[in-house]
């Protein structure tokens, strides 16, 4: 897996330096979702995140005898998961495959234990989450709005 | 349809100009639960000649008249088609409105969409919600011209898969005419395999050079102003992003003032106006 090639289609990783990449492509592998498969569950260990090189994913919330409520689809270059970064390393949500999707799988325990160390690769990564996170916030806000409902 | 471009009012006299003409349905389509497409064909003479992004007053005998957009027209400019949702009682009774049914149309006003300065440019059409009608014609005219425009992206965006208008021409346009059509949804439903999230989550995946692109967004006011914030922050030229303003358009030809925006009469300056020119004005709760 090139994580190289993965920076220059994904907004996320192209901030990251070249020796930041090297580490993040030692931690890493190419995976393979079905549509339908599961990338991770509600309430799960949050041991592994993805940025997704080709395909699509929902992030969904599931309740007892409901069909699951989609809150938001991913693409291309675009991060599944936050929830690794922050104790209790939870997840919030369930991520399933809407088509066929490729991705590239971190090992986020082992990017959490870099970190403690390499102070400027955990200034980098808080960075691009926090900016994810602003970007998904802001999007949700205006959903809030609900901008085409009945007035 | 006349020549795409920035048309303006030609300042008709203002008896004329306030005069409905009579035109009768000739087709309905139930776009969805509250939205409809009615074609109209004039009861005494020539059609309406117009350009994508221009309005039309529609009166309801005895109830009432609203500013509605033109959503398209036929190639002999004979019929008129406009998209109207049912929000009030004048449009709950367009709503109704049956084939054979009369109304009162007056227009074309206002300015429309700039399509000529997109040739030989990538083109941007963002809509959201009822937005799309607006549009409609637009990718219309880029679909029957597309060689003269470069990459072309639609991404719309809409409350739920249910609320999706010209589901077949959405599907037309993206597999006849090489337009990359992006749609998502607020809340998605059961059997929905598209996005899920805002419409400007549609924009990193489309294919444009901002420093040569054109874009035309029509939607909710807050819906523009974030699509337009988003394409400028992506290299998009403010003055190459065109929306289209709603205001409450009485008279249509600048003469009520009821529809004032700062300096603008949005019935005759606008309805389509760069966004250079007024997100200064975008900010002010005032106005």
């Amino acid at each position: 897996m090139n994580l190289e090639a993965a920076r220059a289609s994904s907004e996320l990783l192209s901030g990251l330096s070249g020796a930041e990449l090297e580490f993040l492509e030692s931690v890493s592998r190419e995976v393979h979702f079905g549509s339908g498969d599961v990338l991770f569950e509600e309430d799960g260990v949050a041991d592994t995140f993805y940025v997704i090189l080709e395909g699509k994913v929902g992030l969904e919330m599931t309740s007892p005898g409901k069909r699951p409520i989609v809150i938001q689809t991913l693409g291309d270059g675009e991060l599944v998961g936050v929830s690794w970064l922050f104790p209790p390393h939870r997840w919030n949500w369930r991520a399933r495959a809407v088509t066929d999707t490729a991705a590239i799988a971190f090992d986020a325990a082992k990017v959490r234990a870099q970190s403690e160390i390499d102070r400027q690769l955990a200034h980098r990564l808080l960075g691009m989450v926090a900016e994810e996170a602003i970007i998904r916030l802001h999007s949700t806000r205006v959903q809030l709005l609900d901008l085409y409902g009945a007035r | 349809m006349t020549t795409p471009g920035a048309a303006s009012l030609s300042a008709p006299l203002v008896g004329e100009a306030m005069l409905p003409r009579p035109f009768r349905v000739v087709a309905r389509f139930e776009e969805t639960h509250d939205t409809v497409t009615l074609e109209f064909e004039p009861g005494d003479g020539d059609g309406i000649r117009f350009a994508p992004g221009q309005f039309t007053m529609l009166y309801l005998f005895g109830i009432g008249e609203v500013p509605i957009s033109i959503a398209g027209g036929d190639e002999d400019e004979r019929t008129l088609v406009h998209t109207v949702r049912s929000v009030g009682a004048v449009t709950e009774a367009i709503w109704s409105l049956g084939i054979g049914d009369w109304v009162g149309i007056r227009g074309p006003y206002g300015v429309g969409w700039p399509v000529d300065e997109a040739e030989g440019r990538d083109l941007i059409v963002g809509a959201g919600g009822i937005g799309l009608a607006p549009l409609r014609s637009v990718v219309q005219h880029v679909a029957e011209h597309r060689d003269r425009f470069g990459a072309v992206s639609l991404i719309y965006g809409t409350r739920s898969p249910g609320d999706m208008l010209y589901g077949d021409e959405l599907h037309d346009w993206r597999t006849r005419f090489q337009v990359d059509v992006g749609v998502t949804v607020d809340r998605s439903d059961e059997g929905w395999q598209g996005n899920v999230g805002v419409v400007t989550s549609l924009l990193p995946r489309v294919n444009f050079d901002p420093a040569n692109t054109v874009a035309m967004v029509c939607g909710p006011e807050v819906m523009m102003k974030v699509v337009a914030r988003e394409l400028v922050s992506r290299g998009v030229e403010p003055a190459d992003v065109h929306i289209s303003l709603e205001r409450n358009m009485k008279c249509a030809i600048g003469f009520c003032g009821h529809c004032q925006f700062g300096p603008d009469f949005v019935c005759r300056d606008g309805p389509v106006v760069p966004y250079a020119q007024v997100m200064e004005r975008m900010r002010l709760a005032q106005l």
